[in-house]
């Protein structure tokens, strides 16, 4: 199994509060709806990984996200 | 969290609904998502200034797949304060939440409650690439969230569908409300097993920001 150690390439949201990644949104001030690519992250022959969200001082609420 | 008035940060805690696995299908499948906010302004401007819709649009969906009968579009919202906005609509068709989650953020004592509502299927409104506008939300835009920048009301759209061209895939779909200061949200997807080629694995995030900024590391 492969830590996909703090996706340290995650883009959450600005830490100027700018408007996210979303394609075709001009604005998403507190909302972030982002995918990303795992490549790096996994090997042949793999059936699972650990995925680690980690935010600092903020508050962060996760509703629902896939891999 | 910035406390009211720019406060430095008081002690928190509070009691989340615990993110947990809501399906996995199989199959040459693959996803597509999209979200907005109706949110207006940066905290630079108007925090607590809230529009009522959000229009975004979904554009990686392939030509053949959108002719294909099988897809499964999920719908998930979050507001904050009551009442409880277990409605919402999407391009005009009034969806309720098929489960709903909510949660509270205790700092210093002030309370901060959330809502989260998921819908598993909106299909009916869901056809392809295009734009989509969510709108009916029921948002607080007053005390306690706009004096901490706290206001959160958005959107988050997922479709997954089926394509013969697809890499077999298993997609781990995750659910639930679950806010971290400080802490961490960890995950284990599995269920799937990684060829030698192609390697095509894909993850995607739907997150709310309840404050002025986000430290990731």
């Amino acid at each position: 199994m492969t830590a996909l150690s703090s996706l340290t390439a995650i883009p959450l949201l600005s830490p100027t509060m700018a408007p996210s990644t979303l394609s075709g949104v001009a604005t998403s001030y507190g909302v972030d709806v982002d995918t990303f690519t795992v490549n790096p992250y996994i090997s042949p022959g793999q059936t699972s990984a650990t995925t680690v969200f980690s935010a600092g001082g903020d508050l962060v609420l996760v509703d629902w996200r896939r891999s | 969290m910035a406390g009211p008035g720019g406060a430095a940060p008081g002690p928190a805690d509070g009691a989340s609904q615990t993110i947990t696995r809501y399906a996995r299908p199989v199959g040459n499948i693959n996803f597509a998502t999209t979200g907005g906010s109706l949110r207006t302004q940066a905290n630079t401007g108007d925090a607590c200034a809230i529009g009522a819709s959000s229009t975004a649009a979904v554009a990686s969906i392939s030509q053949q797949a959108r002719r294909s009968p099988r897809r499964i579009p999920l719908l998930g919202w979050i507001a904050d304060w009551e009442p409880r906005s277990t409605r919402a609509l999407l391009r005009a068709q009034r969806y309720c939440d098929s489960r709903d989650s909510t949660t509270t953020f205790n700092n210093g004592g002030t309370l901060f409650p959330y809502f989260g509502g998921f819908r598993a299927d909106v299909t009916a409104r869901v056809a392809g690439n295009g734009n989509y506008t969510f709108s009916g939300l029921t948002v607080n835009t007053g005390a306690p969230h706009c004096g901490s920048q706290a206001v959160v009301a958005g959107w988050g759209l997922v479709v997954i569908y089926q394509r013969a061209a697809e890499d077999l895939r298993a997609i781990n779909v995750f659910d639930g409300l679950q806010f971290f200061r400080g802490g961490s949200v960890t995950l284990t997807p599995d269920g799937f097993r990684v060829p030698v080629a192609p390697i095509n694995g894909k993850m995607a995030i739907v997150a709310w920001k309840a404050t002025r900024r986000i430290r990731h590391r």
